[in-house]
């Protein structure tokens, strides 16, 4: 054994630790780590004068101790100025401790690792309220059509639940947001009647065609306000078509007016919230239900009042972002439209991901946001780059009042989509 | 480590929710706590905050502490330093902030210096084992790491910190 070897042992003998024969024997013959041996010494020596030498100042006060319960509570009222976020989150806080830890543990092993971070506490809660709000079996679907020659890339294909038993609901690809209200769209009507076993029954009528300018449906489509009678209106006609599915098949689906669409799912026993794999790989991107948030003002001290204006919780969508540049979108108002990205984009803010929140400061002021999921994957917490584009949904509507997510994929074609879809975002 | 003489040595009292115990507790270990963490974050508003969380997350979460793997001031102390290593992480400084040299100042500068230079993990981990004396057992467990982890990173420290004692540059070692 030479020195270098030796060095681990002279500092774990310091300490009184036993170390290996040939070690010991190194160091009881070697003047060198003798001499080590007595710097470390002198070191420990030091840095216990140094702490000695200090002041000891008396401890402030340590003020009321809080009760476990009435504490969380206080502090959720604290924190967040929205009362009626504060007081939702108050109202179910036993039931998201209850819950909230058998729903995040069903998510599987990522969801244990959201337990390391207190966006867990704060997404469960959310998760909890409408898990107890809406019973399942919930079918989780995809349905997508063929690209046209030309388009971008992210909007040809659409995610959406329903619950089964309950009523019929309508999907539109492209999303109007993504493709603009006018144009050729594909529109379904999907009825998910019965589930038996890990099948589910499904009722379907599908339409593509051209949607009329200045038609009622494109006024509704160009609010994303879908009204079931105009949606059933352009549907009129096309056959009901009955299939029972199974998860894992591919369902092709004729649509009147013209060719196939896809359509994937999975059932659910209790309403799906993780719209990504629930687990984050290395080089993905990837959001689910969660919540944005912008600090106002941050004290730090505990207990005391720090201020966070709640910008809304972004729900019912999500997804997992994976290829050479992810990237995924949420839009609030009065912010505009947020890119998350793993790469720099010119013009972008640097900021950190750590399991599920994200935390970046755009134009001085700080944000958080909430994930269900964990937004990147690999070693955390990890760099992200997030670019503001001040505009975000449509102008003179109010009908997105909360943030929302708008979509992921490469930046390349999120950012082209984004400059496609005026006057929603610029 | 004992406890301080008016704290009951068996940690029932934390279990309890014996409130009068746990301000004694407070009063005999706040001091070496902030103390400790002054020269943890280098910050010392935000030391004191953290002390203040640490103590308040001591009580609010004292059903998850266990007698039987430590005392409840290695647990505090070891919430303490996780807390820390989250200000670094939230912080974003992947490497502390450099102090200006200051050999001329006296000892005690030269060895807060070479301290404040050293790795935040290894700064707090120092700290614990030469001013407070925690065991490698105690460390394993109040950081959560495991105990070799505990020896490499208490052998990184101490070469780091005589290397800006001894005047000489932080080199990545082979």
């Amino acid at each position: 054994m030479n020195c270098q070897e030796a060095q681990p042992f002279v500092s774990a003998l310091h300490d009184g630790e036993t170390i290996p024969p040939d070690a010991a024997r190194h160091i009881a013959a070697c003047a060198a780590c003798k001499a080590r041996l007595r710097e470390y010494s002198e070191i420990g020596a030091e840095l216990r004068l140094l702490a000695s030498a200090e002041p000891e100042a008396a401890p402030a006060p340590l003020g009321p101790l809080p009760d476990p319960h009435k504490h969380f509570l206080g502090r959720l009222n604290a924190r967040i100025l929205v009362p009626r976020f504060a007081l939702a989150l108050g109202a179910i806080a036993i039931l998201g401790l209850t819950v909230g830890l058998v729903v995040i543990r069903a998510q599987g092993e990522s969801a244990v690792k959201l337990a390391e971070t207190r966006a867990q506490s704060r997404t469960a809660a959310l998760l909890a309220q409408r898990h107890a709000e809406e019973r399942g079996p919930w079918f989780r679907y995809d349905v997508a059509i063929p690209r046209p020659r030309g388009a971008t890339k992210v909007p040809w294909k659409l995610g959406a639940m329903i619950q089964v038993g309950g009523r019929a609901e309508y999907a539109v690809v492209p999303f109007p947001f993504v493709g603009g209200a006018g144009g050729k769209k594909a529109i379904f009507e999907i009825k998910a009647t019965q589930a038996k076993g890990d099948s589910v029954h499904l009722v379907v009528r599908a339409r593509y065609g051209e949607v009329v300018p200045g038609s009622k449906l494109e006024k509704d489509l160009s609010r994303v306000y879908f009204e079931p009678r105009v949606l059933g209106a352009f549907l009129a006609g096309a056959p009901t078509h009955d299939y029972d599915y199974r998860p894992g098949q591919k369902l092709v689906i004729p649509m009147d007016g013209g060719g196939t669409a896809t359509l994937t799912g999975k059932l659910f026993a209790i309403k799906p919230t993780i719209w990504g794999q629930g687990t984050t790989k290395p080089g993905e991107l990837s959001f689910s239900d969660g919540a944005l948030l912008r600090r106002q003002e941050f004290q730090g001290k505990y207990g005391t009042p720090g201020k966070y204006e709640l910008l809304g919780t972004v729900s019912g969508a999500g997804g997992t972002s994976s290829g050479t540049n992810p990237s995924f979108v949420i839009c609030a108002p009065k912010v505009g439209a947020l890119l998350f990205a793993l790469k720099p984009i010119k013009g972008a803010v640097k900021g950190v991901a750590e399991y599920a929140q994200a935390r970046f400061t755009v134009d001085g002021e700080d944000y958080t946001l909430y994930s269900a999921t964990p937004i990147t994957g690999g070693p955390q917490p990890a760099r992200i780059w997030v670019l503001r584009l001040p505009r975000c949904g449509p102008n003179k509507l109010t009908f997105y009042r909360s943030p929302f997510y708008a979509g992921g994929g490469n930046v390349p074609d999120m950012l082209k989509f984004l400059r496609e879809t005026k006057p929603h975002f610029r | 480590m004992s406890a301080a003489p008016d704290v009951p040595k068996s940690a029932d009292w934390l279990q309890a929710g014996d409130r009068q115990a746990f301000e004694r507790f407070y009063l005999t270990h706040a001091s070496r706590l902030l103390s400790f963490l002054r020269r943890s974050v280098a910050d010392s508003r935000a030391a004191e905050d953290i002390a203040h969380e640490a103590f308040m997350e001591l009580w609010l979460r004292r059903n998850g502490f266990d007698p039987a793997r430590g005392s409840a001031r290695a647990y505090l102390f070891g919430i303490a330093a996780r807390r820390a290593a989250d200000w670094w992480r939230r912080a974003q400084l992947k490497t502390p902030p450099q102090p200006s040299a200051a050999i001329d100042e006296g000892p005690a500068v030269v060895i807060a210096d070479a301290l404040e230079r050293l790795a935040p993990d290894e700064r707090s981990l120092l700290w614990l084992r030469e001013v407070e004396g925690y065991s490698y057992q105690e460390l394993a467990g109040m950081l959560a790491i495991p105990l070799g982890t505990v020896r490499s990173r208490l052998h990184a420290a101490r070469r780091n910190f005589r290397r800006v004692w001894k005047g000489e540059a932080i080199a990545e070692d082979v």
